[in-house]
């Protein structure tokens, strides 16, 4: 499971960063790397085990027991 | 804006802005539990506030032609606080992409296929969807007109076919709810199927005529509206007293159509409509979180982010919630105040800041 | 990135789509379904514990061969499995059939008495849940037992099930007996005041000719059985609720009587507030009907005798709905929508009544409006016998 996830990411390396290098877009390069190295070790906690905090229960947890701005369930 | 050239024509956005209206349609579930057989009442009064939302993003729109709302972010605020905004809406666009597969993977998993794990069908989904990304603006909203064609065809074969089902007494008692349901419902209504039309505000600089901008936003709205309220009167009038008990409404009224022991098991149409539609939506999503991005960092070109992107949504849908019910409670309850942040506060507070500069600008033009 | 590679990469995505796309993982081929053709629950001696008969139908044996005859063995087959309730029954049942029960084509679900007088909400919650039950089928009571309806051989259809489905559907041909969905049933249960009803079905005959027949309503508290409606009431019943959709009425006329056959009926109830606050619930009927067999000479072309005619309909009409009204104040149960009907005039009334609606509902005043219309005759306008002229003439000569 875990090489079919690194071939998955390794696939998506192969496809987008030679373009880049051969057009020579070193910034959008750096924007590349940060977003495709935290997504790949996000999905690897995923994939061992590890829960991920789920960002919208983190907005649920700030709107509702926080600011208790939400409407009441019957 | 030279990270997307393709151009679109009115007609095009307005069927695009109908389209992504409908998507929502199929997941009424939020709303109807709340407000029951008085829904439509709420879908009316709900469509007459959304106007106010869209007013608010054409006068953004016509104050800034041909720029997104990124890039109108930081023409109003600067630098610093306009990419603050932009960062926040590109994680707005990001979890609305994920809660909609999220839906899709929902129903599949739920309904269909109850032992497939959903993030098989994610990625597949999430795949097709990039897959239209990759391909530009104008494919994708070209083929916007079909699906509203389609899925209206849909909605009136199923409507013609359940009027033996239908019962007008449902509607009856009506107004018999505590008043705060009704301002509860009519949020709901005004965030969640008709002011999305947020994200539009990344794809109307591709507009060929700036000067269609108000027309194309609310024929758009016009042909969404139509739908949902269409839906909306199907359900209540078929199911009755069931209709707070039932997951998916729409699901269910269309599981009961019965023509004489022969036309049965129309379910296939309801999946149908649900694929296509939230397909047109997450794409329109993806494609906006894909050129925030690039935006934000002014960055040359979008297109190598699209399947990276892909997976931060494939991995969100998995996160975001644990199981539907959750959804539920998430969507009649917090949903509406998250939006309306997004689409509301946010919008608001960047017109009075620019009617602000613009009336400076005025003073200072007059003064000098 | 030259072409080759990206033909390559063309190549794998489309390869991914196909192995991905046929659905392999929730596949479900059709030989290794069975496919449930009515359920049957009924109560055990243990509590607890329901026995569900579940009738599988047997797809090869379905088939019409040349000689009728040959196969003895039927083309269903019956498990029972006893288990705490139907969803644990059925998947039980897989310790002995070889084949995992579907029963998305289930026409029919069988209650026996003594467990309806149980409450049958438990087990109706598992068909309301699964994704695969649908919404339309039909709920029946079994007078007995449910497994016994279940294995008496029918003579025209192949498979019992499809049998009752089938004769719940001709309830329109009399309108002496009724069809309930689980949706209807379970809508009335939502509501705080209708009672469900469902209709009733028995075994005819001694052991070796057994049949079927449908034979009144059965009416519900809550979930709970408690009474019984026979044919009349249950017609009363179906004027009030506007379900008739055709039957026979028999009148008395000074010639005899005439069946008359209803072609169509439009009945509405509404409630009306009277000036103390209580509520008076109106009836207004109008039905239509067809002259269908006559005993003896009754001229129906006389505009008297047509009026006649419709006034004992009406009548008889008249006195079934008030059997069925009778009936249905003494077992106590809201079976017409009365409470519905008083919710949609006044709601803050009506909840102020509905705790106490068992005692209110016995006290409701009714008015009945019936107008029925003669449409014809049929297909000769008079009965057969010799002119009246001919016979002064045989007689003259």
């Amino acid at each position: 499971m875990i090489f079919l996830l690194i071939s998955v990411f390794i696939f998506v390396a192969l496809y987008d960063i030679p373009d880049l290098i051969r057009k020579k877009y070193w910034r959008e390069l750096v924007v590349f790397s940060i977003l495709f190295l935290s997504i790949f070790g996000i999905v690897l906690l995923q994939f061992s085990g590890i829960t991920i905090p789920s960002p919208i229960k983190g907005v649920q947890y700030i709107l509702k027991d926080l600011l208790h701005l939400n409407y009441q369930i019957l | 804006m030279e990270l997307e050239k393709g151009k679109i024509s009115a007609t095009h956005l307005i069927f695009s802005i109908g389209c992504f209206i409908q998507g929502s349609t199929l997941l009424s579930a939020f709303v109807i539990s709340v407000t029951k057989q008085d829904t439509w009442f709420v879908v009316l009064t709900g469509f007459i506030i959304s106007m106010g939302t869209i007013g608010i993003y054409i006068a953004l729109a016509k104050m800034h032609p041909h720029k997104t709302i990124i890039q109108m972010f930081e023409a109003i605020f600067g630098t610093f606080i306009g990419k603050i905004f932009s960062i926040l809406y590109i994680f707005y666009f990001l979890s609305l992409a994920g809660l909609n597969s999220r839906d899709v993977g929902n129903f599949v998993v739920g309904y269909i296929m109850p032992e497939t794990p959903i993030i098989a069908l994610l990625i597949m989904f999430v795949f097709i969807c990039s897959w239209a990304v990759r391909s530009g603006i104008e494919t994708m909203v070209s083929y916007s007109f079909l699906f509203v064609v389609i899925s209206y065809i849909v909605i009136i074969f199923i409507f013609l076919l359940l009027i033996g089902e239908m019962n007008f007494n449902n509607f009856f008692p009506a107004f018999t709810l505590p008043a705060i349901k009704y301002v509860q419902g009519t949020h709901i209504v005004a965030a969640i199927p008709f002011s999305e039309i947020v994200v539009f505000l990344m794809i109307v600089p591709c507009l060929d005529n700036q000067k269609k901008v108000a027309e194309s936003f609310l024929a758009g709205l016009l042909i969404g509206g139509i739908t949902l309220l269409a839906v909306i009167i199907r359900d209540i009038a078929t199911l009755g007293n069931m209709i707070s008990f039932v997951t998916l409404p729409s699901y269910e009224t269309v599981k009961l159509i019965d023509i004489a022991h022969i036309i049965t098991r129309m379910e296939v149409l309801y999946a149908i409509e649900l694929l296509v539609l939230q397909f047109f939506k997450v794409s329109i999503l993806y494609y906006a979180t894909v050129l925030g991005i690039a935006q934000v960092f002014n960055l040359r070109s979008y297109k190598p982010y699209i399947l990276t992107v892909g997976i931060i949504i494939i991995s969100l849908s998995i996160v975001v919630f644990d199981s539907p019910m959750e959804n539920a409670f998430w969507g009649s309850t917090v949903a509406p105040v998250y939006s309306s942040i997004f689409q509301l506060l946010f919008p608001g507070v960047a017109l009075i800041t620019s009617l602000i500069r613009y009336i400076f600008k005025g003073i200072k033009v007059g003064q000098s | 990135m030259n072409r080759s590679f990206t033909i390559f990469l063309k190549l794998i995505a489309v390869f991914m789509i196909i192995i991905c796309l046929t659905g392999c993982w929730n596949r479900r081929e059709l030989d290794s379904l069975s496919v449930l053709v009515g359920i049957g629950i009924d109560k055990t001696d243990e509590p607890q514990k329901v026995n569900v008969t579940a009738q599988i139908a047997i797809p090869s044996k379905i088939k019409t061969s040349g000689n009728k005859d040959e196969s003895s063995s039927s083309a269903y087959w019956n498990i029972q499995y006893k288990a705490e309730n139907v969803f644990t029954a059925l998947r039980e049942s897989t310790f002995s059939a070889s084949r995992k029960l579907y029963i998305g084509q289930n026409p029919i679900v069988l209650f026996g008495e003594d467990l309806a007088r149980d409450g049958v909400q438990k087990h109706i919650d598992f068909f309301l849940r699964d994704h695969e039950a649908r919404l339309n089928e039909y709920i029946v009571i079994a007078k007995g037992k449910a497994g016994a309806i279940l294995n008496v051989k029918p003579e025209l259809e192949k498979l019992p099930g499809l049998n009752i489905e089938k004769l719940i559907d001709l309830h329109y041909a009399t309108s002496k007996v009724i069809s309930a969905r689980l949706m209807d049933f379970v809508s009335s249960l939502a509501s705080g005041t209708t009672s469900p009803v469902a209709p009733m079905i028995q075994v005819d005959g001694a052991s070796e000719n057994q049949k079927l027949s449908m034979s009144g309503t059965a009416v519900f508290k809550n979930d709970k059985l408690t009474g019984e409606l026979d044919m009349v009431q249950t017609r009363g019943y179906l004027w009030v609720v506007d379900k008739v959709k055709g039957g026979l009425i028999n009148t008395k006329t000074p010639n005899g009587v005439i069946c008359l056959e209803i072609l169509h009926s439009k009945s509405k109830m509404t409630a009306k507030k009277k000036e103390d606050g209580s509520f008076v619930i109106k009836i207004a009927i109008n039905a239509d009907i067809n002259a269908g067999n006559q005993e003896e000479a009754y001229n129906l072309l006389l505009p008297e005798n047509i009026s006649y005619v419709e006034n004992q309909a009406s009548d008889t009409i008249k006195s079934e709905i008030k059997a069925s009204l009778n009936k249905a104040w003494e077992l106590k149960a809201d079976i017409f929508g009365f409470g519905e009907a008083i919710k949609r005039k006044d709601y803050k009334k009506w909840e102020s009544i509905k705790d106490d609606w068992d005692n209110i509902f016995p006290e409701i005043e009714t008015e009945l409006e019936v107008a029925v219309k003669l449409r014809g005759t049929g297909e000769i306008n008079k009965f057969v016998q010799p002119e009246p002229e001919k016979r002064e003439k045989n007689n003259g000569a």
